[in-house]
């Protein structure tokens, strides 16, 4: 904390407004600590506030839909809350917000600031690019947010979200106002006319009326029916028996307690089903990479519904997100982020060797350099799911057999135990290097 | 401390929501806009 926002940080800490968003949940825990510890540095530093640290660090563009809906009616609740106290927030940023496994948190402090009547929401416009519009791009044409919004990391603006939306959905009142007027009005001419209206003044009830009715359109979005998903029914719609699906679950449970991960990631976890189960075997924390939307949301509200500390991000496996920003630093890639104890490759290789292309040795590799202890599966060509893979295309995978991949697997590390499943010739490996 | 850029736009529709802008004054303005809009034309740009 700076000098320049010292005086802000004094009144909003002396509104009881930080202690009541730290007791609900909502703000990071933050506690000031001696400013010392920055002397090098920060040495203008007025405080010194220390937090706990992340499991992860997640960007919105790695979030499912549910998730970023979270986030956004965090945002708005936490300005709300503010509202109340006299303080209000200068921007609207989705990077302030991260999760802790499938809950929201706000972590920002210099972003809360001193409430002056009659002020404009300068937030408004960050808003509508940072979580309205990525929502209401899914929720209105179907189409994922996560790609458009990791190549443009400030949002979707409304210039870009109007054209590509429904007539019939423009017409809705909420829809013009924040997308389609926003965009018609965000040109030259028009800034004449704002700077005459920006010197009136915005009364609060103004204000917080336009926060709550964004809080409950958001509240009801719910992403398109027409979304394409593959995977999601792979929990009920697989080739397991019984009998194996018992002991996959059971040999999964006893790595986890076995390794008693501190975070253990969960590569394809789909729905959650493995990530769950990790759970209860004692993993502390879980994050899961799935690539599939419908299996993606599943596993948040898995999650959510169970109070798991578990937290499914999106990510093609083939292309992680990469380090970008200012500098190509600003956020950096995903597997930079990832410091996992544990890792669980079920039913995933296949994707990656057979329906990509991608070596074996190298998926092999690629899995085990995330932890030092891992259950990864493999699926033989005979199974029908790696079949489905290969019905449309000729095999050439030659060298996608089991005997290559265990030579793989003890290039690199050390084979604990192994779980042959019956019915369908799968092979569990649980490794440690 | 408000290091952001509101956006003209923005700002003018706070400014209706609140009602600070009048609804007559504002079709007034931008009439022939909402107009193009409303009957639907879906190519270029319209300033």
């Amino acid at each position: 904390m700076l000098p320049h926002g010292r005086e802000d940080y004094e009144f909003v800490r002396d509104t009881g407004l930080l202690q009541e968003l730290q007791d609900r949940g909502d703000l990071i825990r933050a506690e000031p600590v001696d400013r010392d510890i920055l002397a090098a540095e920060a040495p203008d530093a007025c405080y010194v506030l220390a937090h706990p640290r992340l499991g992860v660090v997640s960007f919105p563009y790695e979030w499912s839909f549910p998730a970023l809906k979270d986030a956004a009616l965090l945002q708005l609740n936490v300005h709300l809350a503010a509202l109340e106290r006299g303080v209000t927030l200068s921007d609207a940023s989705a990077y302030n917000i991260q999760f802790e496994g499938p809950r929201a948190v706000f972590i920002d402090y210099l972003s809360f600031g001193r409430y002056r009547e009659g002020e404009f929401w300068n937030g408004h416009r960050q808003f509508c690019e940072q979580f309205l519009n990525p929502l209401l791009l899914t929720s209105l044409t179907g189409v994922p947010f996560q790609a458009w919004y990791r190549g443009n990391l400030h949002g979707i603006s409304p210039v870009e979200l109007a054209p590509l939306l429904p007539m019939r959905r423009r017409l809705s009142w909420r829809v013009f106002m924040h997308v389609v007027l926003q965009s018609r009005l965000q040109t030259p001419k028009v800034a004449d006319e704002a700077t005459r209206v920006s010197r009136m003044k915005l009364p609060l009830e103004g204000y917080k009326r336009m926060l709550t009715s964004l809080r409950d359109w958001i509240s009801g979005l719910t992403p398109s029916r027409h979304r394409t998903t593959q995977w999601e029914g792979y929990a009920t719609d697989n080739t397991y028996s019984e009998g194996d699906a018992r002991r996959k679950q059971a040999f999964v449970a006893e790595f986890v307690a076995g390794v008693q991960p501190r975070l253990l990631l969960d590569l394809g976890c789909n729905t959650g089903e493995y990530s769950a189960v990790a759970v209860r075997a004692g993993a502390r924390s879980v994050v899961g990479l799935e690539a599939d939307h419908g299996a993606l949301d599943a596993a948040y509200h898995r999650a959510r519904a169970g109070g798991l500390p578990v937290l499914p991000l999106y990510c093609d496996a083939l292309n992680p997100s990469p380090s970008q920003g200012w500098a190509g630093r600003e956020r950096p890639g995903l597997t930079e982020r990832l410091h996992a104890d544990a890792v669980l490759a079920l039913a995933l290789i296949h994707h990656m060797a057979i329906a990509h292309n991608v070596p074996l040795g190298q998926v092999v590799d690629w899995i085990i350099d995330f932890a030092s202890a891992g259950v990864i599966e493999f699926v033989p060509k005979s199974d029908p799911m790696a079949q489905r893979l290969l019905q449309l295309r000729r095999d050439i995978f030659a060298d996608y057999v089991e005997d290559a991949f265990l030579a793989h697997v003890k290039r690199r590390a050390e084979v604990v135990a192994t779980l042959r499943l019956e019915q369908s010739d799968r092979l569990l490996v649980w490794y440690r290097r | 401390m408000a290091y952001l850029d509101p956006g003209s736009a923005s700002i003018i529709i706070q400014g209706l929501i609140a009602g600070l802008v009048g609804v007559g004054a504002l079709c007034k303005l931008y009439w022939r806009r909402l107009r193009t809009l409303v009957v639907g034309r879906k190519t270029g740009p319209l300033d």
